[in-house]
């Protein structure tokens, strides 16, 4: 399962290369003739532009070996040291990584951000991606440059899906795959289709996929989780085209989702509708490089209950949000001189978002108008940076930059459901967020220096510094809503907690530290280890406080608490380890490795001296893999240690630890690849750190639980390409 | 929704612009007016590139590193050096991101042991060939996916200065060919070539975008 490429193979490879000089002037009359060296390859695979060389890179063929067990993006993604996610739906995981969560993370897909657009974060990025079809993975989880992106405060983490393929000069080409996959548990299934026909001029590209599963069961007696059932499809056309004037592309797509449980959640998706519409300008001059891209996205997010939670034939609770988003972003590369690059850069982001309830007939408290929660906000973001990359002498690299964003943001005046008693908190709350100014505007600095030095062969070195500034969203400066039901309705952590926003949020502004030292081993037994400490401190981090209890009709607490978020102070440190032994290499491709990978962190809020949320305890993973002449297998122990801290003012859940054995096996013949995968094979009962409370299965039982990890699955999956 | 407005008249403005500028065919490399051609024959052709396969196994497939030597004599320089680069070459950078060469299939087989002097140069040459190959490589541009393949030849003089670099199999694809020369450009100065290479030695590349 995780068959991540890594850096050794690539530097050991660049070792042995050297030996293949050996014969290049075996003629003696040499100076009478041209030396052919061996050729460059610019491989299109290879880590975008501005990307450290310690990032982690996960590319179409290592997609190909997990898409069958998962169709979120972000639960494969956490399978990497220092990523972990907040469970959610099935196909909405929210990233985090080294303890900073989605909204702090910079995730972009194909270079561009794609908004939030609801208040429990249904609908996150990489939930437009599918794993059927994403092209490749960039994952920065240390120091990244400034030029990757502004308003984030944490790792990066970069999807790229369908890159424009062309012909070779004057053929023509059609090449594609597809694929379909099914999982026992869940009875989840789906398909994928990638289709391109080019000219060397022209090239049209579809991308399509459908994925659908039930609600699934728990490992050991744990049973039906309610609320994980979902459905969704996403399509796209890529038209580009190369010119005299440079590379040219469009794409524009549509998803929709029709359905989308969320077990540790108060409410379900419903539905969610989005298209977007890309263009995207390249060329590769003398004097530098230049890539400018323009994007708008619109999306319209529904709420209310599936079955599980007791479903919409009595109006249920419908919650609507409209989100456009907007904009530009520029880059220019500038190759200077031999030692130096410079980049300079300006980025353009409109977000504009309207979120109503509308009123539910005969209910007492959600009626008689609509419930306003959001109206008409706006936040727009215009980020500047520039940043000099050097490659010094004696195998030194360093990138220094610093950023500008500007932030503007306001909304318009809200409303309750109505002014009867039960809705007394709320009107009052209405009235003061009315009374009150809700323009804002931040300027925030950032700034990063990155050096990467390769002291000795087969001994790398990174260390990075960042002073990284991040704008509150627009839900944690503009909820307003006090009532219990509002609050509820409110944040993306998965705890059934009420939250409320905060217009006098201030920028929480990061200073990390980061290192990795990685040693490469080659003769006969090749191997890597690298070992990255970190260290990040968060001013103004934006936590939470505590209002008070939630309390049912009687008046009685619920167990669950009414937040409102505030600048707090936290800081995180953390280790993870990874490498890999190459265990037998034969000819042809055939080879059999060990990896392994593990991650501690400690989260600390410094306001109250407890501990942060949602951090994950330490975990490790150890995995085998064995490809052989179109044979390929893997078999992969994962290990997650006992939550024992957790943050008291959350009333976050401790969680024992567990032990998970995935196996699979695949062969490929002209094409055509058959894979079979039992995940969870021992059918190990357990409750992911991070995976929120199962409110699905409360509704249903009353009775209160860590959402179950999923159980065991039998997966099959089988691919053709051409 | 201003903003909104804005991007999608902007998008429609490019898709206008794709659909009516492309193709715009190029069919040779421009040459800068800088730049001197070298009246030479271009080295050895690679091995033409296959046409475009599918990944039909789970490894990509092995591209060993090609040793190539070219038959081609060389004239005499009738001009001054178009790149004059007089800056003293640093040392050599060893930071080169990691390259992605793929092993041989196969063994090379053994050359016929030469004489000690030639045993001697040939060393001194091995040695410079791969400095040289790892500078150019260590600053290879990447976020391409445009395939191509441009050659380059190129001369340097006894100081290490880049003396002259051409084009000398065209891409097709203007963009590709300003890559890989800028490539060739920013790698200069290199090292003072051994004595064993003789005056002003004279190297082909190709720069093989996927």
């Amino acid at each position: 399962m995780t068959i991540f490429t890594t850096p050794r193979l690539r530097a050991r490879s660049l070792c042995l290369a050297g030996t293949a000089f050996v014969s290049i002037f075996a003629t003696p009359a040499f100076a009478q003739r041209a030396t052919a060296l061996p050729d460059i390859d610019v491989a299109s695979d290879a880590l975008p532009p501005a990307t450290p060389p310690g990032a982690r890179r996960i590319t179409r063929d290592d997609l190909d070996r997990q898409d069958m067990g998962s169709s979120d993006t972000a639960d494969i993604l956490a399978r990497l040291p220092g990523v972990s996610a907040f469970g959610a739906g099935g196909v909405s995981s929210l990233p985090v990584v080294r303890g900073l969560d989605n909204g702090r993370v910079g995730i972009l897909i194909d270079g561009i951000k794609v908004d939030d657009a609801c208040p429990n974060n249904m609908n996150p990025p990489l939930s437009y991606t599918d794993p059927q079809t994403v092209s490749a993975i960039t994952v920065v989880t240390g120091v990244s440059p400034v030029s990757l992106g502004g308003d984030t405060i944490g790792g990066n983490i970069l999807v790229e899906t369908a890159q424009p393929k062309f012909a070779q000069s004057g053929r023509t080409l059609v090449t594609g795959n597809v694929s379909t996959f099914y999982r026992s548990n869940g009875d989840g299934f789906g398909g994928a289709a990638s289709v391109t026909a080019a000219t060397d001029r022209v090239s049209l590209t579809y991308d399509g996929s459908y994925t659908q599963s039930d609600n699934y069961e728990g490992g050991g007696n744990d049973g039906i989780v309610r609320s994980t059932e979902y459905a969704k499809t996403d399509h796209a056309l890529t038209l580009a085209a190369q010119t005299g004037i440079g590379l040219f592309r469009v794409q524009g797509g549509i998803q929709r989702a029709p359905r989308e449980g969320f077990p540790n959640q108060r409410m379900d998706m419903t539905d969610n509708r989005s298209w977007f519409l890309n263009g995207r300008w390249q060329n590769w001059f003398a004097w530098g490089d230049v890539d400018l891209t323009v994007h708008y996205r619109d999306t319209d997010h529904r709420m209310n209950f599936l079955a599980d939670k007791g479903g919409t034939a009595n109006g249920g609770m419908p919650m609507n949000t409209e989100v456009h988003a907007a904009g530009y972003t520029l880059k220019l590369s500038l190759p200077v001189s031999a030692r130096d690059t410079i980049r300079v850069g300006s980025e353009l982001h409109h977000q504009w978002l309207d979120d109503y309830w509308p009123p539910v007939g005969g209910s007492m408290m959600m009626g008689p108008n609509t419930f306003v929660n959001v109206n008409a906000a706006h936040r727009d973001r215009l980020g500047t940076y520039a940043e000099w990359e050097a490659n010094w002498a004696d195998g030194l690299t360093s990138t220094i930059g610093i950023r500008n964003d500007q932030v503007w943001m306001n909304t318009g005046d809200v409303q309750p459901y109505g002014t009867g008693m039960m809705q007394m908190a709320d009107a009052m709350a209405a009235a003061a967020f009315n009374a009150a100014d809700h323009a804002r505007h931040d300027s925030n600095w950032s700034g990063s220096a990155l050096l990467h030095y390769r002291a000795l062969d087969g001994v790398a070195l990174d260390l990075g510094y960042a002073h990284k500034v991040r704008s509150p969203n627009i839900y944690e400066r503009y909820a307003w809503g006090r009532g219990t039901m509002a609050s509820n309705m409110i944040g993306w952590f998965g705890d059934g907690n009420g939250y409320v926003g905060n217009l006098n949020l201030a920028p929480e502004r990061a200073d990390t530290i980061s290192g990795a030292v990685t040693f490469i081993g080659s003769g006969g037994t090749p191997w890597s280890l690298k070992i990255a400490p970190w260290f990040t401190h968060v001013a103004d981090y934006i936590d939470v406080v505590k209002l008070g209890d939630v309390r049912n009709m009687m008046g009685m607490p619920t167990g669950f608490v009414q937040l409102q978020f505030a600048n707090r102070e936290a800081h995180f440190y953390g280790l993870d380890v990874s490498g890999d032994v190459a265990l037998w290499q034969g000819t042809d491709g055939a080879a059999a490795r060990m990896s392994f990978g593990a991650s501690w962190l400690h989260g600390q809020n410094l306001a109250d001296d407890d501990p942060l949320y949602h951090q994950m305890p330490f975990n490790a993973s150890v995995a085998l893999d064995y490809a052989n002449a179109g044979w390929d297998a893997h078999a992969e122990i994962q290990a997650v240690a006992d939550k024992t801290r957790v943050d008291p003012t959350r009333v976050e859940p401790k969680t024992d630890g567990y032990t998970l054995v995935n196996l699979g096996t695949g062969y490929t013949w002209r094409g055509i690849r058959l894979g079979v995968e039992v995940a969870n094979l021992f059918d190990t009962a357990y409750a992911p750190p991070l995976g929120g409370q199962s409110l699905g299965d409360l509704k249903a039982t009353g009775i209160l639980r860590p959402v179950p990890g999923r159980g065991r699955s039998f997966n099959l999956s089988l691919s053709a390409k051409f | 929704m201003r903003g909104a407005t804005v991007a999608a008249a902007a998008l429609a403005g490019l898709s206008a612009f794709v659909l009516f500028a492309a193709p715009a065919p190029n069919p040779a490399a421009p040459q800068s007016a800088a730049l001197k051609t070298f009246d030479v024959l271009p080295a050895e052709k690679p091995a033409p590139l296959p046409a475009p396969q599918p990944e039909s196994v789970p490894t990509k497939p092995t591209r060993p590193v090609r040793l190539r030597e070219s038959t081609a004599s060389l004239p005499r320089r009738t001009e001054a050096p178009s790149v004059p680069l007089t800056a003293p070459h640093p040392p050599l950078p060893d930071a080169a991101p990691p390259l992605d060469i793929r092993l041989p299939a196969a063994p090379l087989p053994p050359p016929p042991p030469p004489p000690p002097r030639e045993q001697a140069d040939k060393s001194a040459r091995d040695a410079y060939a791969r400095s040289l190959w790892q500078r150019i490589a260590a600053r290879r541009p990447s976020g391409v996916h445009i395939p191509g393949t441009a050659e380059l030849t190129f001369s340097l003089s006894a100081s290490g200065a880049l003396e002259r670099v051409s084009v000398t199999g065209a891409s097709g694809n203007a963009a590709l060919d300003r890559l890989a020369l800028r490539t060739v450009r920013r790698a200069a100065p290199f090292p003072a070539p051994p004595a064993a290479l003789g005056r002003e030695p004279t190297f082909t590349i190709a720069f093989r975008f996927d």
